[in-house]
C-alpha cells in the first residue's frame, strides 16, 4: 500500500468530499439547476387541475389540434412545452404564434390547418382520463393566421 | 470485519475501470451525435429564452452558433479520445469539461434535462482518476496493472455518485410534501398531468398510465416503492449484493416511470448508470478473446 503513494489518495479524498458536497448543496438552496439538481420535478404536492401552455392549430371548419413540438422550432416535448411558456410569460406569444405559423405552412401533417392560438388550458387531469376533455378555462394569448 | 477504507476504496481490477471509462465514454460520444440537432437547435431560440445553468451562468447572452457548433466538435473529438484512452491526462479533463460545458449550455432554455445530469458527473469522476491504465492506447505494449485501491475509488464514487443523485430525488420529495407524496393522490396527480401536457403538445403518451389514472388505489403503493428505492439508494454502496440489488429496484422504477409517464431516462434504462455496480470487465474479456480467436 505504502508503496502506491499517497497522490492518489488525497486525490480521493478531495473528489469524494467534492462529489458528496457539489449533489447534496442543490438541497439547501432548494435550487434546480444543471448538473446538480434538487430534481423538484414531480416532488410538490399536484392537485387536480393541468395548466397546459401550448399551440393549438385550427382548420378552417374550426376543428383543433395540438400542434407538434417541431412546430415549435424542437424535437423535444418537455423544450416545446417551456418554449411556450417562457414565451408567454415573456409577453412573446405573438412572435412565437408567427414562428409556428410559418413552419405550419410549409408542413404537409398540418396541411388543413388555417389558423393557430397560442393558449393557456386549464383541465380537470383525472376527469381528462375518463373521457371529458374539455378544458374548464381557456386564455388566448395570440392568434395568427397561416400563409400558404 | 469492513472497513471503511474497503467500502471506499477496495481493490479492483484495472480493466474494471477501463470498461467503464469505454462504456461511459461511448455512450457519451453516441449522445452527442444524437443530440446534434438539438444542441445546434438552440441556437435558433429567441435570447430572451436564455436562462444560463451550470457552467452557462458566467454567459450574459447566448453564444454565436459557431462557437456552439466548434465546443460539439470539440466534444465530440474529445469524447473519442477519452473512450480510446488516448493521451488520457488531457483528454480525460477536456472531455469531461467540455461535455458539461455543452450540455450546460443546452440545457439553458428553460429546460434542464434531469436524464443528463447522472451521465455527465459520471464522466467527471472517471476523468479525475487512473482510468486509462488498462485497455487504453496509453496502455499499448504495457502489460496489465494488478488490482489495486488506486482503481477502486474511483468506481465505488462512480457508485456514490448515483446513490445520492436518487437520494436527493427521494429528499426532495419528502421536503416538499412530506409523507403525502405518498399516501395522497400526488402521484396518480403528476401521471394524468403530466400525460395531458404530452397529449396537449402534440406528442405521445402512456396509454397504461392514463388507464391507470381511474384506479386512484394503485398509487400510494407505487409512490411508497418508489420514495423507498430513492431514499435507500446510500446504502446500494455499502456491499456488492446490496448494490446489485437496489440497481436491479432503480432499474424497474424507471421501466416504471417510462410505462406510465412515457419518461425515457435513458441512461439508466440502458444500464449503463448502474454499470458500477458490476464486474464489468468480464464483459470486456469476453469481447477480447472473441476477437483474438
Amino acid at each position: 500500500m505504502a508503496r502506491e503513494g499517497w497522490r492518489w489518495r488525497v486525490n480521493a479524498a478531495l473528489v469524494w468530499v467534492g462529489l458528496t458536497g457539489a449533489i447534496l448543496y442543490p438541497t439547501i438552496p432548494d435550487e434546480d439547476g444543471f448538473p446538480l439538481s434538487n430534481y423538484p420535478m414531480f416532488s410538490t404536492p399536484k392537485g387536480t387541475t393541468a395548466k397546459i401552455y401550448h399551440v393549438v392549430g385550427f382548420t378552417s371548419d374550426g376543428r383543433g389540434y395540438p400542434l407538434s413540438p417541431e412546430m415549435v422550432g424542437t424535437d423535444e416535448i418537455m423544450q416545446a412545452y417551456q418554449t411556450v411558456k417562457l414565451a408567454i410569460r415573456g409577453g412573446r406569444a405573438g412572435s412565437l404564434c408567427k414562428d409556428a405559423a410559418d413552419r405550419v405552412a410549409s408542413s404537409r401533417e398540418f396541411a388543413e390547418v388555417t389558423r393557430l392560438q397560442v393558449r393557456i388550458d386549464v383541465f380537470e387531469s383525472v376527469h381528462y382520463w375518463e373521457g371529458d376533455r374539455s378544458a374548464s378555462k381557456t386564455r388566448v394569448l395570440a392568434k395568427c393566421g397561416v400563409s400558404r | 470485519m469492513t472497513g471503511v477504507r474497503d467500502i471506499v476504496a477496495p481493490a479492483m481490477p484495472a480493466e474494471r475501470l477501463a470498461m467503464l471509462r469505454i462504456l461511459v465514454g461511448a455512450y457519451g460520444v453516441i449522445y452527442l451525435f444524437a443530440r446534434i440537432g438539438a444542441i445546434v437547435g438552440s441556437t435558433r431560440y429567441p435570447a430572451a429564452q436564455f436562462e444560463p445553468v451550470g457552467l452557462s451562468m458566467v454567459l450574459e447572452h447566448p453564444l454565436p452558433a459557431w462557437v456552439v457548433i466548434a465546443s460539439l466538435v470539440l466534444a465530440i473529438v474529445s469524447g473519442v479520445a477519452f473512450t480510446l484512452g488516448w493521451r488520457y491526462r488531457v483528454m480525460g479533463p477536456l472531455f469531461a469539461a467540455v461535455f458539461l460545458w455543452v450540455l450546460c449550455y443546452r440545457n439553458s432554455w428553460g429546460m434542464p434535462f434531469h436524464t443528463e445530469n447522472l451521465l455527465v458527473l459520471h464522466t467527471v469522476v472517471l476523468a479525475s482518476g487512473p482510468s486509462a491504465e488498462a485497455w487504453s492506447m496509453d496502455a499499448r505494449g504495457t502489460a496489465l496493472p494488478e488490482a489495486s485501491r488506486r482503481y477502486g475509488w474511483v468506481v465505488v464514487a462512480m457508485c456514490w455518485a448515483t446513490a445520492l443523485t436518487y437520494f436527493v430525488a427521494g429528499w426532495a420529495k419528502l421536503s416538499h410534501s412530506g409523507l403525502e407524496w405518498v399516501t395522497s393522490d400526488t402521484l396518480r396527480n403528476f401521471i394524468a398531468y403530466d400525460n395531458i401536457r404530452k397529449a396537449e403538445l402534440g406528442a405521445g403518451y402512456s396509454t397504461l398510465g392514463t388507464w391507470m389514472v381511474a384506479h386512484a388505489w394503485v398509487f400510494p403503493p407505487l409512490a411508497a416503492v418508489s420514495l423507498t428505492v430513492e431514499l435507500a439508494a446510500p446504502l446500494s454502496v455499502l456491499n456488492r449484493r446490496l448494490g446489485m440489488i437496489w440497481c436491479v429496484a432503480a432499474w424497474g422504477f424507471h421501466v416504471g416511470v417510462l410505462g406510465l409517464m412515457y419518461i425515457l431516462f435513458h441512461y439508466p434504462i440502458l444500464g449503463v448508470a448502474y454499470a458500477s455496480y458490476f464486474p464489468v470487465e468480464t464483459l470486456g474479456r469476453r469481447i477480447l478473446a472473441r476477437v483474438r480467436r
